[in-house]
């Protein structure tokens, strides 16, 4: 979206007023609405659709293998695939180790573990399917996506399965390798659904600022106008690392204020739980048609 | 400042550069200035790749880094730029596999990702550095006045020469940093004012022992805004990227701590930049 | 020979079917009403594809590098893209691959025979194929979607153009085959414009004996009438619901 200097004057001027307005009407805490629903691919473990209103649309499939290690920094993959994008751009590589970073850092290991020996092995994919067209002929980083990314992923791995064991757990004496039963029946949750063994994986937030002005999912009109844009991960209902700033667009880049750093912060603490409510309530649905999701 | 100035942007061609006057300095500052975080002696060079409009090397124990920058160089896009546009490229040497090697041995203490670094087939390797790439865009794109460079690109190298395995990725990310800064400095393009970079270890109040310390990476600046109280002026300074990285200790909660490990980073950076600060002056 | 049994002596596949009927039939058009100008998802059985297509657009704003604008037929670009999640095990495939690069051609050369070429001379139909999860017959299945998502998008084509797979075992031709009989049977692809029997596809790349050819190219029609039948409908239904809400 190319923003007339006049335009992009009035929405920085609003934003920065002290009683910020945005441009669509929100309030800073307030989300875009959002569309989704997972558990759909049967040939995955665990998968989810989630889009916004502009048209962006990602879909994350979380797929487990069995393996024999005991490294933990490579039980967890990510893979993120963009429409019209070459996979070893910059970009796909930084949103990946972001991704990657945010969930190994809250992580409960414990929840993979199969027997003494054999670990799942999680392998998450991410296809954004869709990106507007405005993005590619201007001055939009596409660091926004990456709290879209990071709901598909929570939403994946809160919806997937693992069969059950039907091998013995302690087999580190034994030669053998794990049996699982057939029945999906009685599979259970990756992440456990009862609240005392359960964990939350990491979510991703993004927050832009402008003055003094801090605002939560900023739109494309917005991010051409924001000074500064900084990620912050949430998970276990504490504010979680990797923590960092990010260019949301090349157009209007400022250094920042250190105490907005930690108003950002605040902001995030302020509307992670309404997230997580809601994105826990989108998982715990269940679908019996897998096609109802198109 | 070895670029061709037909433009004139830097004033008249008979105008003569500001000189200032050699500071009487207890710290001896002649070709080494003494960092103040780690105790190691800091080499740097300036200017040393003539064909580069700035450029810097740094030694710093084992670790030697190379940044140079070009530009700006006009650019003939069919797409009309009102401002320059930034290139950033980070390259590490490809014979850096001792540290890769002897890593992988004690891996087992924590899944820390900083611990491979130099392989290219490593998964690793592209983590960290797309962090040092992401971080370092968003400092220069923060820190250069790319609106007086309408129509015209800049373009800028990192080469890691050598680096061993008691470096920590963070403090590596904080020498790179630095390089470019210093780099950016050298080549006279215009910035908002004196970059420094740091990475300040604070450790937090409840637990004692220095292994549970949080780490914060900070590239900051000065704001246009001077307080003559220090404990004020602190307010002045502006952030122009931060990386935060996993704690050592899962318990401590980040944002308790995060405000004095900020002040205090600052302050180091403050000090650091004055040294650095120091050291440019001397070479004009 | 394979460890299943794929068409017992009592007439019935692997999955239950008998040899003429096809897989589960579902699809959806404008499924994606904001992120392009045709949408359409279609699934066969455990093959679920997802097409969008934008366009036809000025040849010049073209994402994918300049391509040279022919006077008289649009330009149609194919992409297919397999995430790797698609199969039961998973696997990377490339952007490059050659077998989605022998696809979209395929799919492309098919296109351009169906839709009516002097309505958009200079002009650019992108046609982006994602292969959500593959089980056999992904040609049809792209070739299906491929349809829908044009007649969504309201370019003028002459027909629909539908497609099945249609595999040989022993003298007996399956319709609509899946991955298992795909892997271990010599199976064609055909596609048919319209309700004729106008062949405008057909794939073989395995041997088939010249006299079970017929057979399989006979029951290959039936099968795609009745996919025909099966898009038809829903877009009929769609067809009338919209009329009624514009009175």
């Amino acid at each position: 979206m190319v923003l007339s200097v006049a335009e992009s004057a009035f929405i920085y001027d609003s934003l920065v007023s002290s009683h910020p307005s945005r441009p669509d009407s929100r309030k800073p805490t307030q989300y875009r609405p959002l569309k989704a629903n997972c558990g759909f691919l049967p040939n995955s473990n665990g998968s989810s659709r989630i889009y916004n209103p502009d048209g962006t649309e990602c879909i994350s499939s979380v797929k487990a293998k069995v393996i024999r290690s005991n490294n933990i920094s490579d039980l967890i993959n990510v893979e993120i695939n963009i429409f019209g994008e070459k996979d070893n751009t910059t970009l796909c590589q930084h949103l990946t180790t972001l991704i990657k970073e945010s969930l190994n850092d809250s992580f409960d290991f414990n929840a993979l573990k199969l027997t003494d020996k054999y670990y799942f092995q999680l392998y998450i994919d991410i296809s954004i399917l869709y990106l507007p067209e405005d993005f590619r002929y201007s001055s939009y980083t596409f660091y926004s996506i990456l709290s879209l990314i990071s709901m598909g992923v929570y939403l994946a791995l809160k919806s997937a399965k693992l069969p059950l064991l039907v091998s013995d757990k302690k087999d580190f004496e034994v030669e053998e390798e794990p049996t699982f039963s057939d029945d999906w029946e009685v599979s259970s949750y990756l992440i456990p659904r009862d609240s005392i063994s359960t964990f939350q994986p990491a979510l991703v937030f993004i927050v832009g600022i402008a003055g003094n002005t801090v605002i939560i999912d900023p739109s494309l009109e917005e991010e051409h106008v924001l000074e500064h844009g900084v990620c912050v991960t949430w998970s276990n209902s504490k504010i979680t690392t990797p923590i960092q700033s990010l260019a949301l667009s090349t157009s209007n880049n400022k250094a920042i204020k250190p105490n907005l750093v930690i108003k950002s912060m605040d902001l995030v603490e302020q509307v992670a739980g309404d997230v997580i409510n809601a994105l826990n309530t989108i998982s715990e649905q269940e679908i019996d048609e897998f096609d109802v999701v198109f | 400042m070895n670029t061709v100035d037909r433009r004139r942007r830097l004033g008249p061609s008979n105008a003569i550069p500001l000189s200032f006057p050699s500071v009487e300095s207890n710290s001896d500052i002649e070709n080494t200035s003494v960092s103040s975080f780690n105790e190691q002696k800091l080499f740097i060079q300036l200017s040393n790749i003539p064909t580069a409009t700035g450029s810097s090397f740094l030694q710093l124990g084992n670790n030697l880094l190379l940044a140079s920058v070009y530009g700006p160089r006009p650019s003939f896009k069919r797409t009309f730029n009102s401002k320059a546009v930034l290139k950033i490229t980070f390259h590490s040497s490809p014979f850096l596999s001792s540290r890769q090697t002897e890593s992988t041995f004690n891996n087992n203490n924590n899944n820390n990702n900083n611990n491979h670094l130099n392989s290219d087939i490593d998964p690793e390797y592209q983590i960290v550095n797309s962090v040092i790439l992401s971080t370092l865009e968003t400092a220069c794109s923060n820190l250069i006045l790319l609106d007086q460079y309408p129509k015209s690109s800049i373009d800028i190298f990192v080469n890691l020469i050598n680096t061993d395995k008691s470096t920590k990725f963070i403090e590596l990310l904080s020498l790179i940093h630095t390089a470019v800064n210093l780099a950016l400095i050298d080549s006279g393009i215009s910035v908002k004012n004196f970059p420094s970079s740091i990475v300040s270890s604070s450790s937090s109040s409840s637990s004692s022992s220095s292994s549970s310390s949080s780490q914060i990476f900070i590239n900051s600046i000065h704001s246009d805004i001077y307080d003559n109280d220090d404990e004020k002026d602190l307010q002045n300074e502006e952030l122009l990227t931060f990386y935060i990285p996993k704690s050592t200790n899962n318990n401590t909660n980040i944002k308790s701590t995060l405000k004095d490990s900020i002040d205090d980073a600052i302050k180091q950076s403050r000090a650091l930049r004055s040294e650095l600060s120091q050291f440019c002056y001397n070479k004009l | 020979m394979s460890r299943f049994e794929l068409f017992s002596p009592e007439g019935l596949r692997v999955d239950g079917r008998r040899y003429n009927e096809l897989r589960a039939f579902d699809c959806s058009i404008n499924t994606h009403p904001h992120s392009s100008d045709g949408s359409a998802y279609i699934s066969q059985g455990n093959t679920k594809v997802l097409c969008l297509i934008r366009g036809p657009s000025d040849t010049l704003t073209t994402t994918s590098g300049a391509t040279a604008s022919s006077a008289d037929e649009p330009t149609i670009s194919v992409s297919i893209i397999q995430p790797p999640y698609a199969t039961t095990e998973r696997k990377s495939t490339s952007r490059t691959d050659r077998r989605m690069a022998e696809l979209s051609i395929i799919i492309k050369r098919a296109l351009q025979q169906c839709i009516v070429k002097k309505n958009y001379s200079r002009t650019l139909i992108e046609v982006s194929i994602t292969i959500l999860q593959l089980d056999g017959s992904l040609l049809p299945a792209c070739i299906n979607a491929a349809t829908l998502a044009l007649i969504d998008a309201g370019i003028s084509m002459y027909d629909y153009i539908s497609a099945c797979n249609v595999a040989l075992y022993d003298t007996f031709p399956l319709v609509d085959s899946n991955s298992l009989e795909e892997n271990d049977l010599s199976f064609l692809t055909i596609g048919i414009i319209g309700n004729g029997d106008k062949i405008n596809l057909l794939l073989m790349e395995d041997k088939v004996p010249l006299d079970k050819l017929q057979k399989l190219i006979d029951l290959g029609i039936t099968g795609c009438h009745n996919i025909r039948q099966l898009m038809d409908n829903v877009v009929r239904e769609i067809g009338i619901d919209l009329l009624s809400k514009k009175l």
